[in-house]
């Protein structure tokens, strides 16, 4: 009865509503002013392809900030084309005193779609937003008072803005943008090929009209320039694209300060249940000054952010990390192999690079056959080292050496600047393990941490998709990934934490021999609206000491997808947050998929029936996929090797269609699996390359199971 | 008598080195190949060509005795030499022209060369010796004569050996004339003096090459006496004069001088008001406290307000130099790069440690904009060649494949230098985003590379100097720009002196700017030397040269030629003049007219010479010569008039539209209702940097008369000055 209930129901909104076709997750691609200061409350526009109407949630990467949909009335927000910069939706933002100052990832959901990625700035400094009329130069550049975070658009080509403040001799201005880093996870930030994100330039022009300091690139793209004023006057802040290039979607933020500005604290960690003396590493500091950081022992493993008072105003927030290891730190010396420090592992060392071209060594003993793992942690923290870490034997020989760590299998482009070596001692020994700047850098400020310890079977988790979206009683795929380390091959447990009520994972294992899964999430009938962020994960055994095993859990490192114009590059970039949403009905409402359960023979093949129930209306094609394919990129699959999507399978289904065939073929050397989960992906195109994908009902896929 | 004298020392010297009159057999890489190379037969035209001629391939100019040997000994059955009947060789008829030969009768029966090769045959044709004495330098007399009309001289050319021995190879050397008409030479090296001026005669020996100056005075007394120098450079000028017989024309006005100032050091015209008040001064230092200021030197920021447009003019000659161009490095590479440039000329990096960052750059090009360099030119000898000629001031690319047909270096030495740049390589990085193709240079722990002809792995060597066996820097590169930059290697600070003197000067004083071989020498050497070495004393200071430079009497005089140094075009006896560059041009223009060029992608107000570029789309900057950055030679940009030059000052669209533009200096000047003389003296002021003569304005009179309305007689007015050599070339 109460399914029935629930159906007529069902069927009257159904009717009610003219829901649009071709309905896809919502396209944040800008915010300003982009920054929010702490403790205050302020009116941000969220820019978005397709409308931000019966928004009720938004998300942080971290909790604190309440962010609310501030619009009354519904607004269009058609996307007019690939590079749209899509249409002004009010949110009232609200940012607690102790919120950690810093680059947050935002997310929204609407009861029609949950969104892809923006950023919003948390900032010490008050806000002050561009008056945009005739800022380009510095005789009319716009007045403001130091310190501030002026939050502007370098809006068309050829833009400079100007900002201009009073300075006095020997004061030391600290300037800093945020230009790149609130974009860089914005689905389409396109403007011209090659043009993507905003990359400024950043001038200090000084009273007499000359260039008092200039940056262009320090945090990535993003500039910073810190110096102490000659003279005293007006000085004017000039920023622009490097290129000249503008577009709405570049928005900006510069914080302009006269406080000491804090790179670090070395050392930069303290181990549980104590504490360290540290000293400021940074620009304007009191550097005679040691303060007492005690451990943060309920936040093991995290990197907690930390400032210190000055006479001439707080510092900006750095972050130390409370280790559950012992700690070393080495400011200077250990430049050669002769002077390298001992370490015993598992351990962690603050170091730093004291002078260009130089290098920290430090030794340690290892035994036979064992693994170990060293990871260097700088860049990922806004410090300047590019790390090499290389390895050598007691003869001095050179054995291992890692530059960058490559992300994810999907994601081609990027590469973390921080290196991981992994090694496995070929003989008992003292070995020497160092670290160099690859650049031939070094400095006071050429500070990392070190993380050593011993290393075994492991896995890196990757998780597909960074978005979800269900309508009440409907399917979407996901997928998961796996690069395994040091011989590992056990089956891995996924699991999705967070998830919204009414919404389940079939459960998931990837098999010994397979290093990806599908990941198939439904919503039950009665599922309510709504959201939540959530988190991939994977368990697995691997071999303890001894006899013994033990239990990892990986999180799944996450990524995005960022189109190029043309759109036929997309890349996958990282980032922090996955967000699944229960939505109003959407384009199809049920793809199902038979037989539910299949046993292949190598070799042999197999047909799926797939039968699709569209909404009301829609008359959209779909095409049915056994992977997530971007032309001919695989982002996701689901299949054991040898089994493959057979060339006779119908997979494009016209709009005035609802059922196909598909047929799975194995190879004769496809990999044996047993109830493998897999399920056919529907994609209903919303722009001709970004679709929403659905998943049929599951199918438990067994290959040469009756062989066994 | 001191001809008499000179025949009767060669003919001694003759019959000393003649080696058929000697016990010993010739020497196959001391003799034969001499002869060859001085008959011409192992030219790049004849058997030194690439594929040689009619079958018979030598290595050019004989750079690889042991490649010649079995090519003329073993080669075709043995079939270009007769051992029994030496005269009967093939080698030896073809060159007397006994039989059939493309390259026609190379020498004369029994002369000395003839003999040579009989000699050599009759012995066996032996090959190189590798024991062989191994020849390290030679040297010639007179290195430098002052000669008097027709007044001869025989050279002599002595080799000497890495054994200690010496030997005259003057039969054996060849002779060039560098300058017909000012001396010729013989085949045997016998000068005579022809017209005024000075030139060189260039020596060959077994890839040496040495030179010996000829002066011949323009005039045989001169009076320098009233001739007081501002500084040293004026010293080495003045005995350059005094050595030639030149009087240098006096000084310029003060509007010729802010004019050139400006234009030399910034790439800018004076504004009106500062033409005014330069003139008006009375203050004798004057000259100097406007150098000061357009160098940026007063440590006044309200004095030093031109370091701005100083840094963009330089920035764009070095991005010329350098290749900075957006198809090479992509947009924004091209502009950190700019950018970097720029930066450094802003804060007077200097120029030794310019060089030094760049050679050394590694990290992200787009973080690091000197990184660019390797992004620009990638392969080891691309970089090879690159360094020596913006660097050095030295044209490699020759010895490349073969030894330098001009200089002492061999294709050893080239790769010597391309070894330096082995370990360099790129990686992409993910540090400007999803989409923004960041490229890192960075080092490789190995990489070598090899003598193409030996196959010989060749150690990394800078040029003229040992071999660096062992390097202990992870980066090679580190031992190549110590040499680079020492204050030991001359070429470097001669380098940069000799291109800052071209520049300023409109002349260098080594032509080309980028070709220091020893071949080549100086118009000066002594002021070359000298400004090297106060930059050397100087740290390298690039302003503190321009300053040198500037305030140097040469600097100041007037470029209109006197009776007593019309014919003198080298020796800065009057300012050369030279044709403003493209962008100068075009922002003169702009100032003249009042009115700004727009250049789609960058702000308006954005100058020609701040364009980081060529890719700004101009077809007057390309017209007027505007180089594509292709290549890492000055030659690239264009000075020499042609006609569509001349047509688009004249008739061009450009030029057109300035001059007619609403918001333009004529509209102005009627707006105002300025009078026909004010609008008159304006108008000369923004163009010309002076007032108008009485006569120039009698003549503006009457063409704004003749004109239709007064708006087009200014706009006459205008053109005509604007296309008026005075307008168009510093002077």
């Amino acid at each position: 009865m109460q399914r029935a209930i629930y159906t007529a129901v069902l069927f009257v909104l159904l009717l009610s509503q003219s829901a649009p076709a071709k309905i896809g997750f919502r396209q944040l691609t800008a915010v300003y002013p982009v920054a929010v200061q702490r403790g205050t409350e302020q009116t941000v526009q969220v820019r978005s392809n397709f409308t931000l109407d019966n928004t009720y949630a938004t998300f942080f990467d971290r909790p604190g900030i309440v962010m609310k949909f501030a619009e009354t009335e519904p607004i269009e927000a058609p996307r007019k084309n690939r590079g749209s910069i899509g249409t002004p939706f009010r949110f009232q933002v609200t940012v607690p005193d102790d919120q950690p100052t810093g680059v947050y990832e935002m997310r929204v959901a609407t009861r029609q779609a949950v969104s892809s990625i923006t950023h919003l700035l948390v900032t010490d400094y008050p806000v002050v937003e561009e008056a945009r009329d005739n800022n380009d130069r510095p005789e009319t550049a716009q007045p403001v008072s130091v310190p501030a975070a002026i939050c502007g658009v370098c809006e068309k080509a050829e833009d400079v803005d100007c900002f201009r403040f009073k300075g006095t001799a020997g004061q030391r201005i600290t300037a800093q943008v945020y230009a790149q880093r609130v974009t860089e996870c914005i689905h389409i930030m396109v403007v011209k090929h090659p043009v993507y994100h905003m990359n400024p330039v950043l001038t200090l022009i000084g009273p007499s009209g000359q260039i008092v300091a200039e940056n262009d690139n320090y945090y990535g793209g993003d500039s910073f320039l810190t110096c102490e004023l000659p003279e005293d006057g007006d000085y004017t802040v000039k920023i622009r694209d490097v290129r000249y290039a503008g577009n709405e979607k570049f928005t900006y933020c510069v914080e302009v300060s006269d406080r000491p500005f804090l790179q670090a604290m070395f050392p930069l960690a303290v181990q549980v249940g104590q504490s360290i003396e540290a000293k400021p590493v940074g620009f304007g500091l009191e550097k005679e000054v040691a303060l007492t950081i005690p451990a943060a022992d309920d936040r093991v493993g995290e990197w907690r952010p930390v400032r210190y008072r000055t006479s001439n105003g707080p510092t900006n927030e750095a972050l130390v990390l409370t280790s559950p290891h012992r700690q070393y730190a080495l400011g200077e010396g250990s430049d050669s192999p002769a002077s390298a420090a001992e370490i015993e592992l598992p351990c962690g060392v603050s170091g730093r690079v004291a002078a260009p071209d130089a290098a920290q060594y430090f030794a340690f003993d290892a035994r036979q056959g064992e693994r170990y793992l060293f990871e260097v942690e700088a860049h990922r923290h806004g410090l300047p080292l590019d790390a090499l870490i290389e390895l050598f034997n007691e003869d001095g020989k050179l054995f291992a050496e890692a530059d960058d760590t490559p992300h994810s299998p999907h994601a081609g482009a990027y590469s973390a600047k921080d290196s991981r070596l992994r090694f496995r001692a070929p003989a008992d020994g003292r070995y020497y393990v160092s670290v160099r700047d690859l650049n031939g850098g070094g400095g006071e400020r050429y500070v990392y941490y070190l993380r050593g310890e011993r290393d075994g079977p492991d896995f890196d988790l990757f998780g597909e998709y960074y978005y979800a979206m269900l309508a009440p009683g409907t399917r979407m795929l996901w997928f998961a990934g796996i690069r395994r380390h040091n011989g590992f091959d056990g089956p891995v447990e996924i699991g999705v934490e967070g998830l919204p009520d009414g919404v389940t994972l079939t459960p998931a294992t990837i098999p010994a021999g397979m290093n990806h899964c599908a990941l198939i999430l439904s919503a039950d009938k009665d599922a309510k609206i709504d959201a939540s962020l959530v988190r991939v994960f994977g368990k697995a055994k691997v071999a303890g000491s001894g006899e013994s095993e033990r239990e990892i859990k990986r999180y799944g490192i996450v990524t995005c997808e960022l189109q190029q114009g043309g759109g036929s590059a997309q890349i996958r970039w990282p980032c922090k947050t996955q967000i699944v949403g229960v939505t109003q009905p959407l384009d199809l409402v049920r793809v199902e998929a038979s037989p539910a359960e299949i046993d292949l023979q190598p070799g042999g093949r197999a047909e799926i029936k797939v039968r699709i129930v569209r909404q009301n209306g829609n008359s959209d094609p779909a095409t049915l996929a056994m992977s997530h394919m971007y032309y001919t990129n695989s982002c996701g699959d689901q299949l054991p090797p040898g089994v493959t999507l057979s060339s006779q399978s119908r997979t494009q289904l016209e709009g005035n269609e609802s059922e196909s065939t598909i047929i799975l073929e194995a190879s004769k050397d496809a990999l044996p699996v047993k109830n493998l989960p897999i399920a056919v992906m529907a994609r209903v195109y919303v722009t001709y390359n970004i679709s929403t994908n659905y998943a049929s009902t599951p199918i438990s896929l067994s290959v040469g199971a009756s062989e066994e | 008598m001191r001809y008499a004298l000179t025949i009767i020392a060669a003919f001694i010297v003759a019959c000393w080195i003649n080696p058929a009159l000697a016990d010993q057999p010739p020497s196959f890489i001391e003799d034969v190949i001499p002869v060859l190379t001085k008959a011409g037969c192992n030219q790049g035209a004849c058997h030194g060509g690439q594929f040689g001629q009619g079958g018979f391939k030598l290595s050019l100019l004989g750079f690889a005795p042991e490649q010649d040997h079995p090519s003329i000994v073993r080669e075709w059955t043995q079939r270009r030499v007769s051992l029994l009947v030496p005269a009967e060789s093939l080698l030896l008829r073809k060159a007397l022209g006994s039989v059939p030969h493309g390259g026609g009768k190379r020498m004369s029966y029994k002369s000395p060369d003839y003999e040579t090769l009989k000699a050599w045959l009759a012995a066996g044709a032996p090959g190189p010796v590798e024991d062989e004495p191994r020849l390290t330098s030679i040297s010639v007399t007179p290195a430098e004569r002052e000669y008097q009309q027709n007044e001869s001289q025989q050279l002599t050319v002595i080799a000497e050996y890495s054994d200690g021995s010496r030997r005259d190879v003057t039969q054996l050397a060849r002779f060039d004339s560098l300058s017909e008409g000012v001396a010729r030479v013989t085949r045997s090296g016998f000068i005579t003096a022809a017209g005024q001026g000075q030139t060189a005669i260039m020596v060959r020996y077994r890839g040496r090459a040495k030179v010996s100056s000829v002066v011949r005075p323009f005039a045989d007394d001169v009076d320098l006496a009233d001739i007081q120098p501002h500084n040293f450079v004026d010293e080495h000028v003045k005995a350059r004069w005094q050595k030639l017989g030149l009087e240098p024309s006096p000084l310029c006005s003060d509007e010729v001088f802010i004019r050139r100032a400006f234009l030399a050091s910034i790439g800018t015209l004076p504004p009106r008001a500062r033409v005014e008040g330069f003139r008006a001064s009375a203050d004798p230092e004057k000259r100097i406290e406007l150098v000061d200021e357009l160098l940026g030197l007063t440590g006044d920021p309200k004095r030093d307000v031109y370091v701005e447009p100083f840094s963009a003019y330089w920035t764009q000659k070095w991005g010329d130099l350098l290749r900075n161009n957006r198809d090479k490095v992509g947009e924004t590479g091209m502009w950190a790069f700019a950018n970097w440039i720029r930066a450094s000329l802003r804060e007077n990096k200097p120029m030794d440690q310019f060089a030094r960052e760049i050679l050394l750059a590694r990290g992200s090009i787009y973080q690091n904009g000197q990184a660019n360099y390797y992004k620009v030119a990638s392969k080891a000898t691309d970089l090879a060649e690159t360094t020596a000629q913006v660097f050095l001031g030295v044209r490699l690319e020759c010895a490349r494949c073969h030894q330098h047909p001009f200089e002492s270096y061999s294709q050893s030495d080239y790769y010597g230098m391309a070894a330096f740049f082995t370990r360099v390589t790129t990686k992409r990085s993910s540090d400007f985003g999803g989409f923004g193709n960041d490229t890192v240079v960075r080092l490789k722990t190995s990489g070598t590379i090899k003598h193409p002809r030996t196959g010989q792995i060749i150690p990394p060597t800078p040029l003229g100097a040992s071999s660096l066996k062992s390097i202990t820097a992870r980066d090679l590169r580190q031992p190549l720009a110590e040499w680079m930059t020492s204050p030991e290697n001359s070429l470097f600070a001669r380098n940069i002196v000799n291109r800052t003197w071209g520049h300023l000067m409109g002349m260098a004083i080594v032509k080309p700017i980028d070709d220091l071989r020893e071949t080549n020498p100086p118009a000066n050497p002594e002021l070359l030397e000298a400004l090297a070495a106060d930059f050397v004393k100087n740290g390298y200071d690039l302003r503190k040269l321009m300053r040198a430079i500037m305030v140097s009497r040469v600097f100041q005089l007037s470029s209109t030629a006197t009776g007593k140094n019309a014919a003198d075009t080298r020796f800065f006896s009057h300012y050369p003049t030279k044709r403003l560059p493209a962008e100068v041009l075009l922002d003169a223009i702009d100032d003249a007219c009042g009115t700004q060029e727009r250049f789609t992608g960058v702000p308006l107000g954005t100058r020609a010479i701040e364009l980081p570029d060529p890719k700004f789309s101009s077809y007057f900057l390309d017209t007027l010569g505007r180089p594509q950055r292709i290549v890492s030679c000055e030659c690239e940009r264009t000075a020499e008039p042609n006609l569509a030059q001349v047509l688009q000052i004249a008739n061009g669209e450009l030029v057109q539209r300035k001059l007619t533009d609403k918001q333009g200096r004529i509209s102005r000047l009627i707006e105002t209702k300025a009078t026909d003389e004010a609008a008159f003296t304006e108008l000369y002021l923004v163009t010309l940097s002076r007032r108008p003569t009485d006569e120039e304005i009698d003549h503006c009179h009457t063409i704004l008369a003749a004109a239709n309305d007064r708006r087009s007689g200014l706009e006459d007015i205008l053109w005509a000055l604007l296309n008026g050599r005075e307008f168009l070339f510093n002077h």
